[in-house]
């Protein structure tokens, strides 16, 4: 070789050693923003699963009796709720995002408390329970209560029947003066809990077929993620709590989000928001956007590197015409460092 | 030994010039200035009082050495950044001057090899970067000592680091001098390599700014090799004031500026092994 190519030979050497010598390590800069598929649609196991769980509508629901539904989202609809989520606790126990929480959960309330409650009752919430639904008109559990003790849940074993297969129990009022329960049962695959028998006799027909359907919360096609849900601008709001001119704001330009959570190995979260005026719409993207920004600026220039590193895994997608986008894409590892406390405390206590 | 004897030419031409001269009246000027109007006498006078009466007088009373702490991050950081600038503007043109039609024929004539001459231009121009911020800071730790009876090392040594600062700078203006022999090109090509150092300090920030694409990518990879200055002066004001350091950190620092500019030198001397003249 040219000794002239030496030198040339020598300077790459050398600004690979600076680069290495100046930079490494480099404070936050431990993870970058993973490049994970975003849940946009049912892939091809959650089309099965979403398959799977359609059933026939009951034989005396008349001309409608060769429609089939998913009785959770059916119940979940029965109030003309705007909002409601999903939470697959099935298959969210079996991710690894599971398995962390679920160390997190035996670290803060221990093994015995709560799950081993339920377990004596005959639920095991980490094996029977398939779905979990929340809505303002209460919750909905999907999944086998075959082997669930009632009697010990709800202080009676039977309920007055309604319908072809649903019990309502009235659950005596807390000692405390807390509001009534009322658990309504769908043969001994669905629980919903609400706070009158009203609710449960909608929940009942919503899952039969009988009378006029709700407008549906949630479609089969949209239950796709670990987690799924839809919330209106007013719950939105609500549940922020900000000013009210700043509410008043949101709700003007977001009507509606659905939101779609992915945890089969990295956490992916989509917010679709929808709105009727675009331009309002473009408008919060930018406010969201400019915020994450500023934000993560500002915890950069304070030395919090975990808020930082955090906020950079959100992205606000640009506005298309009446919808836009919020995506976290969150790595495993960055949640395993944040959950870490919970493995040392439970180490601690063994 | 060659390389020296070009180094020891270029500051007896440096000595000829009138910027440093300049540079030399006007650091003597502000150290003189500050020997006869500063009253720092007044600092360690409480601890005196505390020490005749056996106790303090009060509570939030500071030691000399801690109350010019700030004194001397302020005068590094001003030797730092200060010694940067004049340095590019001042040394821009002794590279062009060593390439004129006319001398390098000459000194090419000698009995010195081509990496020598670069070699020893590069050397020069550091030793006079370092006299000039040694200079200054030594001057300051003098009259501050006269004043305070606080006698430190330190800020000298930190002056070493705007020394080590400017090496890389001049490298690269050493460099860009043997594709295009012009001053102005290479005092742009130091004032860019500053602007870049400053980038380079605060690169995370910055990438976290901005989205993914060519422009980002180029970012990256132009800051990661580019020695962070803004981390050099803050470790060259955190030596001069006896604040906290990292030892390991400013020593990886100080080694990946180094390889920076030999890795320009070697670009610089690849160059000037291929040019004919």
């Amino acid at each position: 070789m040219d000794r002239r190519w030496l030198w040339l030979l020598a300077a790459a050497f050398l600004v690979i050693a600076a680069a290495w010598l100046v930079r490494i390590p480099e404070a936050g800069s431990t993870f970058a923003r993973p490049d994970v598929e975003m849940p946009r649609q049912l892939r091809p196991a959650e089309r099965e699963r979403m398959l799977s769980r359609l059933k026939p509508v009951t034989p005396d629901a008349g001309p409608r009796r060769t429609e089939v539904r998913d009785p959770m989202l059916a119940a979940l609809s029965a109030g003309s709720s705007g909002s409601g989520v999903v939470l697959e606790v099935n298959a969210l126990r079996n991710s690894p995002l599971g398995e962390l929480l679920l160390q997190c959960l035996a670290a803060r309330e221990g093994r015995g408390n709560a799950l081993q409650a339920l377990q004596r009752m005959g639920i095991d919430p980490l094996r029977d329970v398939d779905r979990l639904g929340i809505t303002e008109h209460g919750i909905v559990v999907s999944g086998d209560f075959r082997r669930a003790d009632w009697q010990g849940l709800l202080g009676s074993a039977t309920g007055s029947p309604y319908g072809d297969r649903g019990q309502i129990t009235t659950v005596d009022p807390r000692a405390d003066g807390g509001a009534s329960l009322v658990a309504t049962r769908w043969g001994d695959s669905l629980l919903h809990l609400g706070e009158s028998e009203e609710d449960g006799r909608r929940v009942l027909d919503a899952v039969e077929g009988r009378g006029t359907p709700p407008k549906p919360l949630l479609s089969p096609e949209q239950s796709y993620g670990e987690l799924y849900g839809v919330v209106s601008g007013e719950d939105l709001a609500k549940t922020l709590g900000g000013p009210e001119a700043w509410n008043t704001a949101l709700v003007e330009a977001a009507s509606k989000v659905e939101v779609h959570l992915d945890a089969r190995r990295d956490v992916a979260l989509v917010a679709d928001v929808s709105g009727d005026d675009g331009r309002k719409l473009e408008d919060l993207g930018k406010t969201l956007g400019g915020a994450l920004a500023l934000a993560r600026a500002e915890a950069r220039a304070k030395g919090d590197a975990d808020a930082a590193e955090l906020l950079g895994f959100a992205r606000v997608a640009p506005s298309h015409g009446t919808s836009l986008s919020v995506e976290v894409a969150l790595p495993l590892e960055a949640v395993a460092k944040r959950l870490a406390f919970c493995r040392q405390n439970a180490d601690a206590g063994r | 030994m060659r390389a020296i004897a070009v180094a020891l030419d270029l500051l007896r031409e440096a000595a000829a010039r009138r910027w440093f001269l300049a540079l030399g009246l006007a650091l003597t000027g502000i150290l003189m200035l500050l020997l006869t109007s500063l009253r720092l006498e007044v600092v360690d006078g409480a601890l005196a009082a505390t020490r005749l009466f056996g106790q303090p007088l009060y509570h939030d009373i500071q030691a000399a050495d801690v109350a010019l702490r700030p004194v001397f991050r302020v005068a590094s950081q001003i030797v730092f950044w200060g010694g940067l600038c004049f340095g590019v503007l001042s040394c821009a043109d002794f590279a062009p001057a060593l390439l004129s039609p006319g001398r390098i024929e000459h000194l090419l004539s000698l009995p010195v090899r081509r990496w020598e001459l670069l070699a020893g231009t590069f050397l020069g121009v550091l030793a006079l970067a370092l006299s000039g911020a040694v200079y200054a800071s030594a001057g300051l730790v003098l009259v501050l000592g006269a004043k305070t009876g606080v006698w430190t090392g330190w800020p000298v040594l930190s002056a070493a680091l705007a020394a080590v600062a400017f090496g890389s700078i001049y490298a690269g203006m050493l460099a860009v001098t043997v594709w295009v022999r012009s001053a102005a090109l290479s005092a742009a090509a130091g004032a860019s390599l500053i602007v870049l150092g400053l980038l380079a300090t605060h690169r995370i920030a910055m990438l976290d700014l901005m989205g993914r694409g060519v422009g980002r990518a180029l970012f990256a990879g132009l800051t990661a090799v580019v020695p962070p200055l803004g981390r050099l002066a803050d470790a060259a004001g955190a030596l001069a004031s006896s604040g906290p350091l990292a030892p390991g950190g400013l020593v990886r620092l100080l080694a990946g500026t180094v390889a920076f500019s030999a890795a320009l030198l070697a670009v610089a001397v690849w160059r000037f092994d291929r040019r004919d003249f």
